[in-house]
Parts: structure tokens; C-alpha cells; sequence
């Protein structure tokens, strides 16, 4: 890692990524937050539509299971 | 602030870095992304495949992402941690996590769903970022 050339690659694809929780991160950049980078991922991880939908695939494959 | 400088330095000028735990973070949220907006898209394809393969496509997407979370979380506290051993283990960690982020989206390709290509680059980059683990 972490070469220039790959750093470059990861701002350019952070910036076209588009993601809220990129853009938040560079709010929370900009206003000086001192959130870790451990709350930062949890709390990406942790929003409903991704919990949502692991439940919603943990339900599909355990159904999967009990039919063999 | 010092974050966003140090990005911006590095995406404006090829002259100036951005420090490795600057990087790191900004791979490690990448990361997280990818998989948090890979799940979503698993669960769509998977609900309109027929029974089994259904089945099939949710296990291999509930498996990679109980494979990448704690190995996204990991790197995470390496950063929040950052001293001589981090960036080895941040780029192992990503490493692990990529490669089931990657068996998510090829397990989305499969059933017919389509894999944004921002995804697919954030995928791919952060495999590269794993292949320096030595």
C-alpha cells in the first residue's frame, strides 16, 4: 500500500464513490471530528438498509439449510 | 481538517502524499462501504432467483459478509491504534475483506443483478491494497 499510485486510485474512487458515508466523512473532516475510524465503520455497517438485508439473506439461507 | 488537506493534496498533486494512516482510514471507510452497498444488492438478486439458487446466492453473500465485517473492523482499530505494526495489518485485514467483498458482488453478477462499476473499482482497489500483504 500505499504507494502514490494506488493512494491517487482511492481519492479519485472515494470522490466518484459517492456514498453518503463518504461524503460525511469529509464533513466530519472538515468540522474538525474526532470520531474513530472503528464508530466511523460500525456506523456504516450498522445502517438499516445493510442490517436489513444480511437479516433478510441470514432468514434465506437458513431456510436453505433446514430443507437438506 | 488535516485529513481532508492531506486527500486533497494527494488528488490534486502527484508532488505531494497524503500520510499512510490517512490512506489507511480512507480505505478502511471505503471499504466498509462497499460492503454495507453490496448487501442490499445480494439480497435484491437473491429474491428473484428461483428457490435454490435463491438459497445459494444468500449463503455466499451472509458468509463474505461475516468474513469482511470483522476483518473491516479490525483494520479499523488498527488505525485508531496506528503504530509501527498497523500498516501491515491494515492491508491484510482489507485484504480479507476484499476478497469476500469481491465473492459477494460475483455471487450478485451470477444471479443477474448488476454490480454498480464504482463497486466493482472499490472491490478491485482494495484487493490491490491486500496484495501488498507480506
Amino acid at each position: 500500500m500505499m504507494g502514490e499510485q494506488i493512494a491517487i486510485e482511492l481519492i479519485a474512487l472515494a470522490v466518484r464513490f459517492g456514498g453518503d458515508a463518504i461524503r460525511a466523512m469529509i464533513r466530519r473532516g472538515a468540522d474538525g471530528d474526532s470520531s474513530t475510524c472503528g464508530e466511523q465503520v460500525r456506523k456504516i455497517l450498522d445502517a438499516h438498509s445493510t442490517q436489513s438485508a444480511v437479516m433478510q439473506l441470514g432468514w434465506m439461507a437458513g431456510h436453505g439449510a433446514r430443507d437438506e | 481538517m488535516k485529513r481532508l488537506v492531506a486527500i486533497g493534496a494527494v488528488a490534486l498533486c502527484t508532488g505531494c502524499t497524503a500520510t499512510t494512516r490517512d490512506i489507511a482510514r480512507a480505505s478502511v471507510v471505503l471499504s466498509a462501504q462497499a460492503l454495507a452497498e453490496s448487501m442490499p444488492l445480494c439480497r435484491d438478486a437473491a429474491s428473484l432467483q428461483e428457490a435454490q439458487a435463491g438459497i445459494k446466492t444468500a449463503r455466499t453473500c451472509v458468509e463474505a459478509y461475516h468474513i469482511a465485517r470483522p476483518s473491516i473492523e479490525a483494520a479499523a482499530s488498527s488505525v485508531d491504534a496506528w503504530d509501527a505494526g498497523s500498516r501491515r495489518n491494515v492491508v491484510c485485514a482489507i485484504g480479507r475483506a476484499a476478497v469476500a467483498v469481491a465473492r459477494a458482488l460475483d455471487a450478485i453478477a451470477a444471479a443477474g443483478g448488476t454490480v454498480p462499476l464504482a463497486l466493482r473499482d472499490a472491490a478491485s482497489l482494495a484487493e490491490k491494497i491486500g496484495g501488498e500483504c507480506k
